[in-house]
């Protein structure tokens, strides 16, 4: 017991350690290279710690293309890489469904409506334009389909029963989906699909200092919030009257958790798309490594997520030049191989 | 489990005007109910007769349309369901999960509603000894590092009821905890719960096992309680063959101080069909 604990504390540290790494690199690859001893500089002396004393070096160029252009697409990848994975094993823990991921309350299709009217009609929305339109169409979408929902989901005793949750979310992607297809094939603007595509795979490339703090603060609030549930989410492991028997507030822990996973999400899918793959994968190799208990599986899923979305990132920005590629083709492609491998690993358990 | 025993409240669980629908169709109705401490009570009656549905109810799972459950002078429906889950463990048929957890983590769960506080974590300075004393009491020593899906279903069952006992209840609810075990499986899940000493409501199927592990009885039938009371008083021919329509013959055991049942065959076919 003791073992496992001392053993899940140094994993944490690790996964901690691979993701400081991993954004520090991220951070030198561009078109202007530059080193991770002058990454760390950049970020050190912008942390203030110059005030104590140190003088890291910096040039003003490398500063502004660490902290002004790189930062905030780096940030806010691992953001929503933490957010969506943390999303995903909560969803997959209350639902006790292995294919819950985020987008399971219609909340992609929903936010594709709005992302979607403002990408392929060139409306505004609430006063903004371009991109911040989109952002906002595709928040005020994903709203209106949880509200759908949880509408359509809702029993007569106030209850949330996880199996009509699921096809409720169905229900309402599939008309969200027939509504966007709709809209995109009607449009006489030659790349509409290409855009709408490119948008629905998810990108961080768009992210500034703000929205890369919007994601940050949400990620964290949702990821400190779970965790602090982790002994209620750990009473599912045996179904729902078991979880009842230990203690829990089931419906009211439904309300609350399918609330706020759906509202994380929402947010994410606003500023970045509806990134694939992360949300539903990572808790399942994360629990596969150290097991199902919340108190390790949370805070790894969203060190794990954030470092497999900073990497695909850093791929979707580099490996073709002069072009992206969409985030969520690079998180499949990267991340299936390895659950492939993790599937074989664990055939013997299953 | 000193604790349990020195805590009992003299009256023990009182049921009052109980009462638990569905769409205007009555499952249960107990109008009154008492169930002594230190005691263990048997729930008998044929499928679908309430068994699960009382034990539920009274369990905090469900919430009845009316009534009150009463530990002691404790009003058990009032209470948060957190403090209930400190004061009561079910163990059911059987409940199973996908994760890969080890059986210790599966006792470990007991303790979850210690930790539970306003939706923050608590420190549980007990945990780990009421965890180590539930795996000593149900002797799972040998098991503790095993995956608990690798286990036999009546090695998970004794599991359960390690998870159950790390509650550090003072009442234990059963639902039909020994179907699908051997024998062999059965006698001991019931002595490692009389062993226990906690009070105990158990739903069972086997009059023989009732006999010889309950005190107390309650018959229900149809969702009203047909009958109440020690066991030697309860059980009779009449009951068996009124309950269950079958025949047959309830007599002292041979060999030990108790009662001995007897199936001789099905009384009235209509009944089974109906």
């Amino acid at each position: 017991m003791r073992r496992a604990g001392a053993r899940s504390a140094i994993g944490l540290v690790l996964a901690f350690a691979v993701l400081a790494v991993s954004m520090a690199v991220a951070l030198g690859i561009g078109s202007v290279s530059i080193s991770v001893p002058d990454v760390a500089g950049v970020v050190l002396r912008r942390l203030g710690l110059e005030s104590l004393g140190l003088d890291f070096g910096v040039t003003r160029l490398e500063d502004r293309i660490v902290w002004q252009l790189r930062m905030p697409r780096v940030l806010g990848a691992a953001s929503v890489g933490a957010a969506l994975a943390v999303c995903g094993a909560v969803l997959q823990s209350l639902t006790r469904n292995d294919l819950a991921d985020p987008y399971l309350l219609g909340i992609s299709g929903g936010a594709a409506v709005g992302a979607v009217t403002v990408l392929v009609l060139g409306v505004s929305f609430a006063g903004y334009v371009g991109s911040a339109a989109v952002a906002f169409a595709a928040f005020a979408g994903a709203m209106v389909a949880l509200i759908l929902v949880l509408a359509l989901a809702v029993g007569s005793r106030g209850e949330l029963p996880p199996a009509r949750l699921v096809l409720a979310g169905v229900a309402v992607g599939q008309v969200a989906g027939a509504y966007t297809s709709l809209l995109v094939m009607l449009s006489d603007q030659h790349d509409a699909a290409r855009r709408v595509l490119a948008w629905t795979l998810g990108s961080v490339a768009g992210m500034r200092w703000n929205s890369a703090l919007a994601v940050t603060v949400v990620a964290l609030i949702g990821a400190v919030l779970f965790i602090a549930l982790a002994d209620h989410l750990d009473a599912f492991a045996f179904g729902e009257t078991s979880a009842r028997s230990l203690g829990v507030n089931v419906v009211r822990l439904r309300w609350l958790l399918f609330t706020i996973t759906a509202l994380v999400t929402a947010i994410l899918v606003a500023y970045a798309g509806a990134v694939g793959f992360v949300g539903l994968i990572v808790p399942h190799m994360v629990r596969s490594i150290v097991g199902p208990r919340h108190r390790v599986l949370l805070p790894l899923s969203a060190l794990v997520g954030a470092v497999l979305l900073v990497w695909a990132d850093l791929g979707a920005r580099t490996l073709v030049d002069g072009q992206e590629i969409p985030l969520g083709v690079v998180t499949a492609a990267v991340g299936a191989p390895f659950f492939a491998y993790l599937l074989r690993r664990h055939r013997e358990a299953r | 489990m000193s604790l349990a025993e020195t805590d009992l409240p003299r009256t023990g669980l009182t049921v009052t005007g109980l009462r638990w629908s569905v769409r205007d169709r009555r499952i249960l109705e107990v109008p009154s109910l008492t169930l002594r401490p230190g005691r263990v009570t048997g729930l008998l009656g044929p499928n679908g007769s309430g068994k699960t549905t009382l034990l539920h109810l009274v369990s905090g799972v469900r919430r009845p349309d009316s009534g009150s459950v009463r530990w002691g002078e404790v009003d058990l429906l009032a209470m948060r369901t957190r403090e209930r889950a400190r004061l009561m463990a079910l163990v059911e048929q059987h409940s199973g999960t996908a994760l890969e957890l080890t059986v210790r983590q599966v006792v470990e769960l007991g303790r979850v509603p210690h930790r539970l506080r306003a939706g923050l974590p608590e420190r549980d300075v007990d945990g780990p000894a009421a965890v180590d004393r539930a795996i000593a009491a149900t002797r799972i020593e040998p098991l503790v590092q095993r995956p608990w899906r690798q286990l036999s279903g009546g090695e998970r069952q004794r599991v359960h009821l390690a998870r159950a006992l790390a509650q550090e209840p003072q009442l234990l609810l059963l639902d039909e905890p020994t179907n699908h075990l051997d024998l062999r499986h059965q006698l001991d899940f019931l002595t490692r719960v009389r062993d226990s000493g906690i009070t105990t409501v158990a739903a069972l199927h086997d009059l023989e096992l009732a006999a010889a592990y309950c005190d107390d009885l309650v018959v229900l039938d149809e969702g009203r309680v047909v009958a109440a009371g020690p066991v030697g008083e309860v059980l009779t021919d009449r009951l068996v063959a009124d309950v269950y329509g079958v025949l047959a013959t309830v007599a002292p055991h041979p060999h030990h101080p108790r009662l001995h049942v007897r199936v001789d065959g099905v009384l009235d076919t209509e009944r089974c069909s109906r």
